[in-house]
């Protein structure tokens, strides 16, 4: 007895010290690198278009976080970024970030604190953070004081975008970035079988009959819950359109000059939506829609890309990407962006990124300086997004920017989007070299056919009605989505008789008519100028 | 009276003293980690905003549960959650205890011993996995299921769209991932009897089986009720992560398989609002507390040795 | 166990039921684990075409290659795990071996007003806001090693199901008598109730340390430095990181030329977080598997 337990605590006392020195010896290499930013102290002075403040600004060390995690190269890049901030505004940041996978943990822990940092990308629950007292309120004229360069960017609309009751919350990207899905699909099968160029969910079954009928191993359509439904919005047509979470209540059309919602308590809107339903049912009883899409938890995309089905639906912006992957394996892309009948894509609502300042920082201004020289000047805007040029980055003879000559594009230590800055200008950025021609000529017809559009920007306060919501959204996802996904128990009148019946009953009119009355208001507000 | 009592109070107090200090450290964590935090609960009853924080914010009634008063589904996920938890609750108390007796008294000290760490692996694999697995195995289009079905000339069957198979795998599916971790509470508790009353049951000639039933079971059994009543304490919480990852939003299979942890996940998922949230989550605990209440003081009538509290 | 001497026909019925069921119990929890052990030497690709198997059609190690891609951070969690799983499991089991002494004791007035203030814990809680502002505003314990022994570091239920092995295997007369030879409560408790404890302690000691091993949301509230990264937390943010990544470079238009394995990863992961777990298993389980005579020690 007295020996075993003098063993056993031997190996205790044995895996105490390795794990100390193992914990130990790694933590002392990093303690010395945590002090080479502050202590640069003969930093070039840049001859920066900011004009130099009239009296000496104190020096302070601003704490920011956005989301994600640190490239490799991101503390060296931070490291010239404070150099250079620290010439121009006397001023550096501590960059943190909240990991993507404790967003919906830390994000609002951080708000509740509202210590212990000055600025925090912004497009996180938004509107209801917001509305909650989480951001400091941004007025235009400290806008227009300590961020001159923004000021010039920042269009009326945009700033329209950021608008929650009223008032401002967050510096809003400045750049047009579109806001479309796409359907991606194999265009080599689509050759093989001799089928037409694919405009209609007609040529997608033509297809889908031809997948299921020759190719064994891929299912048509294959994916999440989510990955398969979205197929539905093809049946909907100029009224697919609709913000995240409320689809088929109050979706909107982009061309429609009237500005208005509609959904599944407008006649018009049910008799199309009753239409798709059937659809779907039968493209599920002819098995070309999958039978288990709630328990399917790979997504199309990657599903596509095994081989495994012969659709996915994503963002548009996803198709070089596709490209790269497909022509890897020998296949085609195939592309069929979400535009209205006319032609009209979605431009994302500026606040799609952006940032915002903390309620309780002592830096507010001086936090404004630096997101202004960050987003806008050319300099500092190249440095966060592609690092350091001729380490980093090159720029190519046709202009183009290409990864710098020592970088092994599989392990790219400071990748593009990587280090979380995302709501920097991208205008100015230069294209892509490994974009292809295609997806250059398809994405500039989209950007001319783009426009913002008011009810898509526009954030509803739902406190008066949360309760009705909670329940709004609970039935939709027990009782809507099987239909969209064509599982009916029955027949698809009784379905949707039962969704609706269960609709009432959960008070989604009462959801409707304030979201409806809102957006009138906030229409009203906007259209007048 | 208030003198006598207040003497019985400090007579104890010194009488104990040791005692009293080594249950000093615990109780002030409790009260640091547990009881500082714990008035936060009131937050069910605010408007949470972050400029008043929970102390702050505006009081709001019972607005924060009228969602979960009003879904209409109440007492059907309050009903669901009680009784899935009670079949786990049951199930896993019977085999665990067979399989804690039957290690304990086999043959064969390695097989014992391999076939005891095995059963601990499945308490490793997350229930994602796990999902991923038996989609693998069930789905409806490619899953191995059917394919042998159909190698055996058979219909294929559809079983996420059948409730009632359900109500029989979950069960099967939280044994199986528990059973190493409690069979090993019920083999320790065996190892602690002392192993005289076996050597004088042997002598007076009882086989093995008499010996099981007539002493390790009646030894067990102050543990089993301990196990059962802390197993009741939380009959009104949820086995999220297993019915969220195996079952997900599938509204085939929600009338059956709804439970209050899963329905209201599916309602806030977009409301990004600390109230609501919390008022499931007193909803539960106070039920919880009257059940756990109720329980030990059954228990107590019975037997007052083998209560909570 | 041990020392089966009569093997009558009551043992040979016995022990035939015996292996069938543990042996079945154990053929269904070790498929799954193989599968999973084989998934993650698959390529992504193999996985999304033929599903998972039990016999490899290939070895990959892609998955491996992506953890492991700089090895001094797995390393280094490696440790940090270590050191908080074996101090917090000493420190832990120390303390609610003592508690549960305590408890246990029918000569203490109070043992159930006592009970009850701990268990109350388990029912009610404020929430994760009042929490963090406790540790991070007002304990300062943000970025230690301390919070992460700290949080969670005693299970009211393991405290009571301890005190359940004391009243079982212990006769209330142990404590008396030794009282009377003059001991006090703590040398009573130290040098007569732990070493009769060891089965109990060793299974719940077993418990706490995995609840240590595999703790990843105490970091997810309280560390942001990677350098206090627990094992667990350094795998979960690796693979949800090279899922999110991936989805917003290409949401924007990037190209990127890292295929993230997440299905194989999500394996891997498990493999390399628990593969250590199970080489130290066999120094707990003999306490609980091979049994003690009590009367041993007690003479």
């Amino acid at each position: 007895m007295k020996k075993r337990i003098n063993s056993s605590s031997l190996l205790i006392i044995i895996m105490l010290v390795v794990s100390l020195v193992l914990a130990g010896c790694t933590s002392n290499n990093n303690t010395s690198n945590n002090e080479n930013a502050p202590s640069n102290t003969n930093a070039p002075k840049d001859t920066a278009e900011v004009t130099p403040e009239p009296e000496k600004l104190e020096k302070v060390t601003l704490i920011g976080y956005l989301l994600g995690e640190a490239p490799p190269d991101g503390p060296a890049i931070m490291a010239e970024v404070n150099k250079k901030l620290e010439a121009d505004i006397n001023a550096t940041i501590e960059l943190k970030y909240i990991p993507f996978a404790d967003i919906a943990t830390k994000y609002p822990l951080m708000l509740t604190t509202g210590q212990d940092w000055d600025f925090i990308f912004g497009n996180v629950d938004y509107a209801s953070n917001a509305a909650k007292g989480g951001y400091q309120e941004i007025t235009l004229a400290d806008v227009e004081k300590n961020m001159p360069l923004t000021f010039k960017a920042t269009s009326e609309s945009m700033w329209a975008d950021t608008l929650v009751n009223g008032n401002i919350y967050m510096i809003p990207q400045t750049f047009k970035e579109l806001g479309v899905g796409a359907h991606f699909y194999r265009d080599d099968l689509r050759k093989k079988y001799n089928l037409p160029e694919i405009k209609t969910l007609e040529d997608f079954e033509a297809y889908f009959e031809a997948v299921k009928a020759n190719e064994t191993d891929i299912l048509p359509v294959d994916g999440t819950a989510e990955n398969v439904s979205v197929l539905f919005g093809k049946s909907l047509g100029d009224w697919s359109f609709s913000k995240q979470g409320l689809s088929n209540l109050v979706n909107f059309n982009p061309d429609d000059p009237n500005y208005q919602f509609k959904g599944l308590f407008d006649a018009d809107f049910l008799e199309l939506y009753r239409e798709g339903a059937n659809t779907a049912k039968r493209l599920h009883d002819e098995g070309l829609l999958p039978k288990n899409p709630f328990a399917q938890k790979t997504t199309s995309s990657d599903l596509i890309k095994a081989g495994k089905s012969a659709i996915t639906t994503n963002a548009f912006e996803q198709f070089p990407q596709f490209a790269a992957d497909f022509s890897s394996k020998g296949w085609e892309v195939g592309v069929l962006p979400a535009v209205t009948s006319k032609g009209t894509a979605l431009q994302r609502p500026a606040s799609g990124n952006g940032i915002s300042f903390s309620p309780n920082g002592k830096n507010y201004e001086r936090a404004m300086m630096a997101i202004d020289l960050l987003h806008q000047d050319p300099s500092y805007n190249m440095l966060i997004s592609f690092g350091i040029e001729g380490k980093n980055y090159v720029i190519n003879a046709d202009g183009k920017l290409a990864l710098g000559p020592d970088i092994d594009p599989a392990k790219n230590p400071y990748p593009m989007y990587g280090a979380g800055w995302w709501s920097n200008n991208r205008d100015q950025w230069p294209p892509l070299e490994n974009y292809t021609q295609a997806y250059i000529d398809m994405k500039k017809e989209l950007q001319a056919n783009a426009k913002s559009y008011l009810l898509d920007g526009f954030n509803p306060n739902t406190e008066s009605f949360k309760s009705e919501l909670a329940n709004v959204t609970n039935v939709m996802t027990q009782y809507e989505l099987p239909i969209r996904l064509g599982i009916v128990k029955t027949d698809v009148d009784s379905a949707i008789k039962e969704l609706l019946e269960k609709l009432e009953a959960a008070g989604a009119q009462k959801v409707v008519d304030e979201i409806k009355k809102q957006a009138a208001q906030y229409v009203k507000d906007h259209t007048l100028q | 009276m208030n003198a006598v009592r207040r003497r019985g109070f400090l007579y104890e107090i010194k009488k104990n003293a040791i005692l009293y200090v080594m249950f000093f450290p615990v109780g002030l964590y409790f009260l640091i980690f547990n009881y500082i935090p714990m008035p936060g609960v009131i937050v069910a009853f605010k408007q949470f905003s972050y400029n008043g924080g929970i102390f702050g914010s505006e009081w709001n009634g019972w607005e924060n549960f009228r969602y979960f008063f009003e879904s209409g589904k109440l007492v059907q996920v309050t009903f669901n959650t009680a009784l899935y938890n009670l079949v786990f609750l049951a199930v896993s108390t019977v085999l665990s205890v067979l399989v804690g007796v039957l290690i304990a008294e086999m043959v064969g000290k390695y097989f014992k011993k391999i076939a005891q760490t095995v059963m601990f692996l499945p308490y490793f694999i997350s229930w994602v996995t796990v999902s991923a697995f038996v989609y693998n195995i069930f789905s409806y289009d490619y899953g191995v299921l059917n394919n042998l079905l159909e190698f055996l000339g058979k219909e294929p069957i559809d079983i996420y769209s059948n409730p009632n198979i359900w109500m029989f795998l979950l069960p099967v599916f939280y044994v199986w991932k528990g059973i190493g971790f409690t069979s090993v509470l019920y083999l320790s508790a065996i190892m602690g009897i002392d192993q005289e009353c076996y050597e004088s049951a042997r002598i007076d000639g009882a086989n093995v089986f008499q010996r099981v039933w007539l002493i390790t079971i009646p030894m067990l059994k102050p543990t089993i009720i301990i196990l059962l009543l802390l197993g009741i304490s939380r009959i009104m919480r949820g086995e999220f992560d297993m019915f969220y990852q195996l079952i997900g939003d599938n509204g085939l299979l929600a009338d059956k398989t709804d439970i209050i942890d899963t329905l209201v996940f599916r309602s806030l998922v977009s409301m990004n609002d600390i109230g609501m949230a919390s008022s499931a989550g007193l909803y539960q605990s106070v039920l919880c507390f009257i059940i756990i209440l109720g329980a030990n003081w059954a228990v107590k009538k019975f037997n007052r040795e083998s209560a909570l509290f | 166990m041990s020392i089966v001497m009569d093997k009558g026909k009551d043992m040979i019925l016995f022990n035939i039921f015996a292996y069938l069921i543990t042996g079945l119990v154990a053929i269904f929890a070790i498929i799954p684990f193989l599968m999973l052990v084989v998934g993650s030497v698959q390529s992504e690709d193999t996985i999304m075409k033929f599903g998972y198997t039990i016999i490899p059609r290939e070895l990959d190690f892609t998955a491996y290659q992506y953890i492991f891609a700089s090895p001094e951070k797995i390393l280094r969690s490696y440790g940090v795990t270590l050191f908080i799983t074996i101090t917090g499991t000493v420190l832990s089991l120390l303390f609610s071996s003592m508690t549960a002494y305590v408890l246990s004791r029918k000569d203490v007035k109070y043992r159930n007003p006592l009970a009850f203030y701990l268990f109350f814990t388990t029912l009610f809680n404020g929430g994760l806001v009042p929490y963090y502002l406790l540790i991070s505003n007002y304990l300062q314990l943000r970025d230690t090693l301390a919070i992460l022994v700290l949080s969670n570091m005693f299970n009211v239920i393991y405290i009571f199901i301890i005190r359940a092995f004391i009243d079982n295997s212990l006769p209330d007369s142990i404590s008396e008598s030794a009282k009377i030879d003059g001991a006090n409560d703590f040398v009573i408790y130290w040098k007569i109730v732990l070493p009769l404890m060891t089965p109990a302690l060793a299974s719940i000691g077993l418990f706490i340390s995995l609840g240590y091993w595999n703790d990843w949301f105490t970091s997810t509230l309280f560390i942001l430095d990677e350098k206090l990264f627990p094992l667990q937390y350094m795998l979960y943010k690796m693979l949800t990181f090279a899922t999110f990544a991936q989805k917003i470079l290409s949401e924007n238009g990037a190209v990127s030329a890292m295929e993230v394995p997440t299905e194989t990863m999500k394996l891997a992961l498990t493999v390399v977080a628990t593969g250590p777990i199970i080489l130290a298993y066999p120094f707990a389980q003999k306490y609980f598997i091979a049994g003690m005579t009590i009367g041993a020690v007690k003479g």
